[in-house]
C-alpha cells in the first residue's frame, strides 16, 4: 500500500477555496503521491465552469448581495458557494488515473459514495457524476486535467438555499426562475435536508478520508503544501483576478437559456418570431411547458398542455405537434435545442 | 485541404496523408502548397474524450510549444487540454467545432480544431506517425491496450 496525501487546510477564502486544488494538480508530477484535499469556504461566492459564459449569471444580483464570481478550470455551470459546503478534491498523476472521462468519476467518486452511505444516506452515482439519494441531488462534481495530474472534485452540501442559488441565475423571465427554484428544491438536497443536520465538517473529512484510503488502497497520511505548492497556488490566484480570465474562453451563441438542474433536470427558455417557449425536464419526459404567442389564437395552450408528459425528444415532439401543421413546426423548431442538455 | 485517401482499422477511419502524434490521439494534415497545417482528434481521442461538449482555443497568433496547451476540451464536466502535437502558431480556429463540439464525436478526421504554421516542421513532423502500415499497426495496438484496460468497448 503506498500513500494518500491528506491536505486539510481548513477555513479559507472564496478565491483560496478554488486555487488551492487548482495549484495542488499544477504543481503534481508524475511520481507524486496522490493527494486527498479539503477546504472549507469561508466566505459565499459564484464559481462558474471554464467553458460557461459569465451571461449566466446576474452580475447585478451578485453585486447586490457582495458575491464576486471564480471561473474554475473545470466543467459545469455556475453554482452558489457559501460556508454550508465543503470542497474535497482527489488529486492524481494523469498517468495513473483512468483515461476515459466515466471511468475516472466512478473510480473517484466511488468512495465519496460510500462515505454518504457511511453517514447513513443511501447515495448512489447518478448519471455519469452526480452523487444523489434518488433523484436528489446531495453532491455535486467536476473534474480536469491540470498540467501532469487529474483531479476530481466535489462539494459536500450541508444546507442549500434555493431561493438564493435561483436569484443569481440569469434567466430572461421570472417564471422561467420560479421554475429553476421549484426543481431546485425537489432536485437539489443536502445533508440537512435528508435529515443530517447534526454532522459535522470533521465527522464527513475522516468519513471522506476513511473511504478513500479505503477504496483506492492507500495509506492516509497528514501533509501541509509545499513550497512549490503555495507558489501554484498563488499562481492560480493571480490567473483568478485577471478580467481576460473571468471573461473566460471565445464560446458559441446557444440558441434559447437552459439551467441544469442536476443530472437529467434541467430548464429551457427560448423565443422567437412573436412564440415565447419554456420547458423543463425531467428525466426523458417533459414534465411542464409553457407556450406564449397570441398570434396563435389559443393554440398555444392546447400545445402546451398536450406536450407535456410526452418523450423529451424531437421525434415525441414532432409527432405531438404534427396536428398543428405549420405552427406546430414553429414551436418543434424553437423547442428542439433544448431537448437535449448541452 | 481535401483528404486524400483513407483506411480503416477496426471500426476507425484515418486519413492517409495525416501524421498521428501517437501521445495524444491527435493528427496534423499539412497542406504543402500553402505551407499550412490543420490538427485534429483521431478516432481513438474523440471516443475515449466522451461526449465533447465544447472547445476553446488560444488566440490566433498565439505561439505554441510542442506539449504546451493550444486550447481546452470539456466533455462530461471534465475539462481537459488539446496538446500541441508541433511547435506552431494558431492561424485558425475552427468555427464549426465551436459551435457544435458533437461533430469532433462524429467525424474527427473530417472536423479540424485548428489550422497551423508549424515552427519546425522539417524536424517535428518527423516525430510524429506518418504512413499507412505504421499508423495501421499503431493504431492496432492501441485498439487493443484500449479494449484491454476497457476504454472502449470490445
Amino acid at each position: 500500500m503506498t500513500g494518500l496525501r491528506i491536505v486539510d487546510v481548513g477555513t479559507v477564502g472564496a478565491m483560496r477555496s478554488q486555487s488551492l486544488w487548482h495549484g495542488i494538480a499544477s504543481a503534481m508530477s508524475p511520481n507524486s503521491v496522490p493527494t486527498l484535499s479539503f477546504c472549507h469556504p469561508g466566505e459565499a461566492y459564484v464559481c462558474l465552469g471554464y467553458h460557461r459564459s459569465l451571461e449566466e449569471i446576474d452580475a447585478a444580483a451578485c453585486r447586490e448581495q457582495g458575491l464576486g464570481v471564480i471561473r474554475r478550470q473545470i466543467g459545469g455551470g455556475p453554482v452558489y458557494i457559501d460556508r454550508d459546503q465543503l470542497f474535497f478534491q482527489i488529486t492524481f498523476p494523469s498517468d495513473q488515473a483512468p483515461a476515459r472521462v466515466d471511468r475516472l468519476y466512478k473510480r473517484f467518486l466511488a468512495p465519496a459514495v460510500a462515505a454518504f452511505r457511511q453517514l447513513g444516506l443511501p447515495a448512489q452515482l447518478r448519471g455519469l457524476n452526480d452523487i444523489a439519494v434518488d433523484d436528489r441531488r446531495l453532491s455535486g462534481t467536476g473534474a480536469g486535467q491540470i498540467g501532469d495530474a487529474v483531479t476530481v472534485v466535489g462539494n459536500i452540501i450541508f444546507r442549500f438555499p434555493h431561493q438564493r442559488m435561483a436569484e443569481l441565475l440569469a434567466v430572461p423571465t421570472d417564471r422561467m426562475r420560479r421554475e429553476c427554484l421549484r426543481l431546485m428544491c425537489r432536485h437539489v438536497s443536502s445533508l440537512e435536508a435528508e435529515g443530517l443536520s447534526a454532522i459535522t465538517l470533521e465527522q464527513v473529512k475522516e468519513t471522506l478520508i476513511a473511504s478513500y484510503s479505503e477504496r483506492l488502497g492507500l495509506s492516509p497520511f497528514r501533509d501541509s503544501l509545499t513550497a512549490t505548492e503555495e507558489q501554484a497556488v498563488a499562481r492560480w490566484e493571480g490567473r483568478f483576478a485577471q478580467p481576460q480570465w473571468l471573461d473566460g474562453p471565445r464560446l458559441a451563441e446557444r440558441t434559447g437559456r437552459q439551467v441544469k438542474i442536476c443530472a437529467d433536470v434541467w430548464v429551457y427558455a427560448s423565443k422567437k418570431n412573436g412564440i415565447s417557449i419554456e420547458a423543463s425536464v425531467v428525466g426523458d419526459l417533459l414534465e411542464a411547458v409553457s407556450i406564449d404567442a397570441t398570434h396563435l389564437d389559443g393554440l398555444a395552450g392546447r400545445m402546451s398542455d398536450e406536450l407535456v408528459g410526452q418523450r423529451a425528444d424531437a421525434r415525441s415532439v414532432s409527432v405531438c405537434l404534427a396536428p398543428y401543421g405549420a405552427d406546430g413546426r414553429e414551436v418543434l423548431e424553437l423547442l428542439e435545442p433544448g431537448l437535449t442538455l448541452h | 485541404m481535401k483528404t486524400k485517401a483513407m483506411f480503416d482499422v477496426g471500426p476507425y477511419r484515418l486519413a492517409e496523408d495525416h501524421y498521428y502524434d501517437t501521445d495524444n490521439h491527435l493528427w496534423v494534415a499539412v497542406d504543402e502548397s500553402r505551407g499550412t497545417a490543420r490538427c485534429g482528434f483521431d478516432p481513438l481521442g474523440a471516443e475515449t474524450s466522451g461526449d465533447i461538449v465544447a472547445v476553446s482555443f488560444e488566440s490566433v497568433g498565439s505561439q505554441i510549444a510542442r506539449g504546451g496547451a493550444f486550447g481546452n476540451m470539456e466533455a462530461a464536466k471534465f475539462v481537459g487540454p488539446l496538446i500541441a502535437p508541433v511547435s506552431c502558431t494558431l492561424t485558425a480556429c475552427n468555427d464549426a467545432v465551436i459551435s457544435n463540439p458533437s461533430l469532433l464525436n462524429q467525424d474527427p478526421i473530417e472536423n479540424w480544431l485548428v489550422e497551423l504554421d508549424l515552427t519546425d516542421m522539417e524536424a517535428e513532423l518527423g516525430l510524429l506517425l506518418h504512413g499507412k502500415n505504421q499508423v495501421a499497426d499503431w493504431m492496432e495496438s492501441e485498439i487493443e491496450r484500449f479494449r484491454t484496460k476497457g476504454m472502449i468497448a470490445e
